[in-house]
């Protein structure tokens, strides 16, 4: 079988001598082999019958495909930067079998139209996207959008991007939702006191002169959310939290019981501000990197609970918009073909694999109300082999994605995937 | 040997140590001598092209850099525009690289956005001197800063200098206060607390916000002029009550016990930051530092030539 590309799975798939990472299983923590069939787990255990393709797992581990709650994809608009066939590509080759795409493109998906449009072209595939839908019309955070109808055409939740909104509309929107039990999706940013800074405010960025996006401008608007949400009594997720106070108010949230979920981006947990004294425009993304102390608290949310997801928050842009001056340049990365790589290099000391494949691959299906894979048999083969050992260079050619604007671009990273099953679909990587 | 640079580029005070700021001091010693001469030109840069590509107005620093080039016998252009290269279309990397293939061989950049001149540095292969990147660094003005308080106080080390004003939106402080803590000077900010950046003292300097305590304690006021440009919304209710909290007047001089050193980077907002009395008062050494300016800066053109030569040779 070729390398890269995705192929029917035909016939029977045997993986050999694999260590299984997967919660609830009788055959988690297990090194033993698996037998694919019809796109089914058809048995597992140490199996000897000769199949169509054997895949070597020794010292390699074996998941529940990972599944994304937050990247972006261009189409239809902005395709340039990514199309849904190339973030297909870039999901599965970082081990992922799902993913939820943001709606703040240009024009942003809002209409029952372009989220069925971007269903029907990711139908079929081994990669499954589940599009979110603009909160407000065209993310401007004025008029809420036509939630009802998106939800109707599958929109699987409901974001304004990187764009806040104010208490009212989401209010509205709390309480709008509840009928069809839409999820809301909040980008917590006050505007105001972020006053369109691109670093965090500390002592690692104050001669950078740089305007500050300081972590009051995340903090007070998750309290503030909150308190929305207990008022309306709904249910609401914070998108990519980036600081210490904020996992403390989600923790306190979840004690008292308000309905609430959050999830944290993997270079908020590998990266402090220490970093951006070389202006690289790579690393600005949105909220800015903050400092040790939350980075510390983000992984301890993480491991209690607090946090419950780690997302990728791909957010490709072309070299020609991200290779100018950094005040200049948008924000975001790609992160999702290296996602895992990242983590089992940098985090696999703090964050052990359960964990991350409970945050990676089972919480963000189970917040999105999705079928919970399993690597047990009769299940559907929903599953990725990572070779935890593999040494591979991220580059132009290893990268699927039609953006480069990665910090990691040319250099080598640890662990890999290295198959990839989902959907009767396969590829070997 | 001849004494070098650790550098290739001049991108920040932040990239330099002690010893290049004392070869810089040193440097410009002789060529200080040099603008004084009736013969005030030098053959050093013969043969070396400099490109003077400024994206934001400036007069002092230019004309500073221009002047400094010629006594040096290099060959100038001149690129000044106040739009920035992205909103006409082509981005620096291209503008820059197309005066480059005209063979230029130093760069010397204002640019409104911080970093640019570290992103230059990066992305193009020529030297860099940063003469101003948006609110980020302004080397040159921090070295001739120390270097006029040098010649006035005879050293730095130990001297107490107090940076007044608008801290937030300026390159001059941060560069200032790498430099002068560089040298072993005592550090104080003073301004309005909104104008004083939350962690500026994690760079090692103290925090005041009563104009009358800094000057009782400094050796030298370093006025900073406001940034009008530079600020998108309102720090202070009105430049009337700013002068009214941090304005130096005649009195406010008089008023102290001790004769302190006066310092404005230019250019002054006369009436504001200090009243004409105290800019034109024996205390003030605003000019020299602006002559200083010429000397300093053609001691890091040079510097960084002879690197060049050097990294041919190698």
């Amino acid at each position: 079988m070729e390398k890269n590309i995705t192929s029917r799975s035909s016939g029977s798939i045997l993986i050999k001598n694999g260590k299984i990472i997967s919660a609830g299983s009788p055959f988690n923590k297990k090194t033993t082999d698996i037998l694919l069939k019809n796109g089914k787990i058809e048995k597992i255990g140490k199996i000897k019958t000769k199949c169509d393709l054997e895949i070597d797992a020794l010292n390699c581990i074996i998941t529940t495909g990972l599944f994304d709650l937050r990247c972006k994809q261009g189409e239809p608009g902005e395709e340039q930067n990514e199309d849904i066939n190339s973030l297909i590509n870039t999901a599965v080759s970082g081990g992922f079998t799902g993913v939820a795409t943001l709606p703040d493109i240009n024009p942003a998906i809002q209409t029952k139209a372009q989220i069925e449009f971007l269903l029907r072209k990711s139908e079929n595939k081994i990669v499954d996207i589940s599009p979110l839908g603009a909160l407000t019309v065209n993310c401007e955070g004025k008029e809420l959008s036509e939630m009802y109808e998106m939800h109707a055409g599958g929109a699987i939740g409901f974001s304004n991007g990187n764009n806040p909104v104010n208490y009212g509309t989401l209010q509205r929107a709390l309480l709008y939702v509840k009928d069809f039990d839409g999820l809301i999706f909040s980008h917590a940013e006050d505007k105001n006191l972020s006053n369109n800074g691109t670093v965090n405010e500390s002592k690692n960025t104050v001669s950078l002169g740089l305007k500050f996006f300081p972590d009051i401008a995340e903090f007070t608007q998750v309290a503030s959310q909150i308190e929305i949400a207990k008022y309306t009594d709904s249910k609401i997720h914070f998108s990519h939290l980036s600081s210490a106070k904020s996992v403390e108010l989600i923790r306190k949230a979840k004690s008292e019981k308000i309905k609430v979920t959050s999830d944290v981006s993997i270079l908020h947990l590998i990266y402090t501000d220490e970093i951006m004294q070389n202006f690289d425009s790579n690393l600005k993304i949105m909220p800015p990197l903050r400092n040790e102390t939350d980075r510390q608290a983000l992984i301890d949310g993480i491991n209690d609970g607090t946090i419950d997801c780690i997302i990728s928050d791909h957010n490709p842009h072309s070299p020609e918009t991200k290779l100018v001056e950094f005040n200049f340049s948008p924000f975001g990365a790609i992160t999702l073909q290296i996602l895992y790589s990242l983590y089992n290099q940098f985090l696999s000391d703090k964050i052990d694999i359960d964990t991350f494949i409970k945050v990676a691959s089972i919480n963000p299906r189970k917040i999105l109300n999705l079928p919970l894979p399993q690597i047990n048999e009769k299940m559907p083969a929903n599953l990725v082999v990572f070779n935890t050992d593999e040494n591979w260079e991220f580059n132009k050619q290893s990268n699927h994605s039609l953006s480069t604007n990665s910090h990691f671009l040319g250099k080598t990273l640890k662990g890999k995937c290295v198959f990839v099953a989902n959907n009767n679909f396969i590829r070997k990587l | 040997m001849e004494e070098k640079l650790s550098v290739n580029h001049l991108l920040g005070i932040k990239n330099i140590n002690q010893n290049d700021i004392k070869l810089i001091f040193k440097t410009a010693d002789n060529f200080k001598t040099v603008i004084n001469r009736s013969i005030k030109r030098v053959p050093s840069l013969r043969d070396i092209t400099v490109a003077n590509i400024f994206f934001e107005n400036s007069t002092r620093t230019r004309v500073s850099f221009e002047l400094a080039e010629k006594r040096l016998s290099a060959d100038i252009v001149n690129f000044s525009s106040t739009s920035s290269s992205v909103s006409k279309g082509e981005t620096l990397i291209d503008t820059v690289n197309n005066i480059l293939a005209m063979k230029v061989d130093m760069v010397v950049m204002r640019h409104p956005a911080p970093g640019a001149a570290v992103f230059l540095a990066k992305n193009t292969n020529t030297q860099v001197i940063n003469a101003g990147d948006g609110t980020h660094e302004h080397p040159t003005q921090a070295l001739l800063d120390a270097y006029s308080i040098k010649e006035k106080l005879g050293d730095v080390k130990g001297k107490k200098i107090a940076i007044i004003g608008d801290i937030l939106h300026s390159r001059v402080a941060i560069s200032n206060i790498l430099c002068l803590k560089k040298l072993g000077a005592e550090v104080m900010v003073c301004g309005p607390a909104t104008l004083i950046p939350k962690y500026i003292g994690s760079m090692g300097v103290k925090i005041e916000y009563n104009l009358q305590n800094a000057l009782k304690w400094c050796d030298v006021a370093n006025m900073l002029r406001i940034q009008l440009e530079r600020q998108d919304i309102k720090y202070f209710p009105s430049l009337r009550e700013y002068t009214m909290q941090y304005g130096i007047n005649l009195q406010t001089l008089q008023n102290l016990e001790k004769e302190i050193v006066i310092m404005h980077p230019g250019p002054i907002n006369r009436g504001v930051e200090i009243t004409s009395d105290v800019a034109d008062h024996n205390q003030s050494i605003i000019l020299n530092q602006v002559e200083n300016g010429v000397a300093i800066r053609m001691a890091v053109l040079y510097l960084l030539a002879m690197k060049k030569t050097e990294n041919v040779k190698n």
